[in-house]
């Protein structure tokens, strides 16, 4: 009976303990797990780190410790940087007037790698292995300030990361956000609608347009393509969309005000 | 009275009106909008207001968000991804941008960072803030030049940025 319990003891504490420091347990029982932004997005996080890019720089949050991130970079940039993207151990970077691919091989300390400056205009970046795809929008009457006069979609080749390559320019309408689901690629062109393209064929950088998605006359601003499921970004609240056919997506549910 | 005179009196009485004016000068410009540290609490709000200034979106799981700009965060959930069914609206002044891990939800609120535990989503806390991490928003200079009402921090946070006519502005942008 003695050594049943000397058996129990350490088990029933471990219990106790568990019970107790509630709050503590909650991290350490989080599996971790993280979400997934839009193209849009100024926040994102990579393993341990929160990477976020204000208007100027790009600042590292190690957030090894969830409820207590500790600011470990500080990097100026440019001007008028928008949005953040990650594809493996880079991040590029969307700016007004260009794109910046930095490595985060350390993660703590993001290292310039290239950048691909344009004409000005806004723009998110996404990218896979092969290929970066930028779009470039131009300002319109009720639009945020984006100067310019051009409105595509930009393909950079980056097969060599340190020297991206523009590959092709194609004409787009009033484009917003994009997203990668394999071999798609989804570009929301404002009330033109959610614009689909083949990207199969790596030797060919254009990417063959499909057709378009609109959903009762609404404006795309952003997609996430994930897990078989398309969510679009609309003007007025968000769709979504069944695309285990990734070239036909099929409406769902959405809430639109 | 001589037509002299008159000139003379309406002279005077303009001159005199115009002298008491003190030379103010008005002028259109900015001006900072403050909000107590009230009104800038992170917490949940009942009823749930509906999306209206639809911002940018995020999804984990079962749960997809979706920013109301400036004002927090919509909480949707999507088990059943054909009737989303909005669960909660959590109230962060100035959010623009969001992202989580684990229970832990990082959000700005203006150019603070904010992490809020959602382990329970309808009744979400702040847990910590770094005050004036990033720059986001510009909470000391106003959008566009020109003349603005100087910002007084004593006031509050500022948190927007409103056009009126100024009397005797001491800043310039």
């Amino acid at each position: 009976m003695k050594r049943y319990f000397y058996l129990l003891l350490p088990v029933l504490m471990a219990v106790l303990m568990l019970g107790c420091s509630k709050d503590q347990q909650q991290d350490s029982f989080d599996t971790g797990r993280t979400g997934t932004g839009g193209s849009l997005a100024r926040f994102i996080i990579v393993n341990n780190y929160l990477y976020v890019v204000d208007d100027q720089n790009l600042i590292a949050y190690d957030i090894t410790s969830f409820r207590n991130p500790k600011e470990v970079s500080n990097i100026p940039i440019g001007f008028n940087i928008e949005t953040i993207y990650n594809m493996g151990d880079k991040l590029f970077i969307g700016s007004q007037n260009a794109m910046y691919i930095y490595s985060i091989k350390n993660p703590s300390r993001p290292a310039y790698e290239a950048s691909a400056t344009h004409l000005r205009a806004c723009d998110p970046v996404v990218a896979n292995e092969a290929y970066a795809y930028v779009t470039v929008r131009s300002s319109w009457a009720n639009s945020s300030a984006c100067g310019g006069n051009i409105n595509a979609l930009l393909v950079y080749d980056i097969a060599d990361m340190q020297y991206p390559r523009l590959v092709n320019t194609l004409e787009m309408y009033n484009p917003h956000g994009l997203a990668l689901y394999g071999n798609t690629l989804y570009v929301c062109d404002g009330t033109q609608g959610l614009k689909i393209f083949d990207i199969s064929d790596t030797y060919n950088s254009e990417p063959q347009y499909l057709k378009a998605v609109e959903t009762s006359d609404n404006t795309y601003f952003d997609c996430i393509a994930k897990d078989g499921y398309l969510y679009t970004m609309m003007e007025n609240g968000f769709v979504i969309y069944d695309i285990s056919d990734p070239h036909e997506p099929r409406e769902l549910g959405k809430i639109l005000h | 009275m001589s037509k002299l005179c008159y000139f003379l009196i309406s002279a005077g009485m303009l001159l005199a009106v115009s002298c008491n004016n003190k030379g103010d000068k008005e002028v259109m410009g900015w001006a900072p909008v403050y909000a107590s540290a009230e009104d800038i609490t992170v917490q949940n709000e009942s009823p749930l207001p509906p999306i209206e200034n639809a911002g940018k979106i995020y999804i984990r799981g079962d749960y997809f968000y979706q920013v109301e700009n400036g004002k927090g965060i919509h909480v949707i959930d999507v088990s059943n991804k054909e009737q989303p069914v909005q669960q909660a609206f959590i109230r962060v002044a100035g959010a623009q941008e969001l992202s989580i891990r684990g229970n832990n939800l990082y959000v700005n609120s203006f150019n603070d960072l904010v992490v809020i535990d959602i382990s329970d989503v309808q009744n979400s806390r702040e847990v910590h803030r770094m005050k004036n991490t990033f720059h986001m928003f510009n909470s000391t200079t106003p959008p566009q030049s020109g003349y603005f009402e100087c910002v007084d921090e004593s006031r509050g946070t500022v948190v927007s940025w409103q056009q009126k006519m100024l009397v005797n502005p001491k800043c310039r942008y």
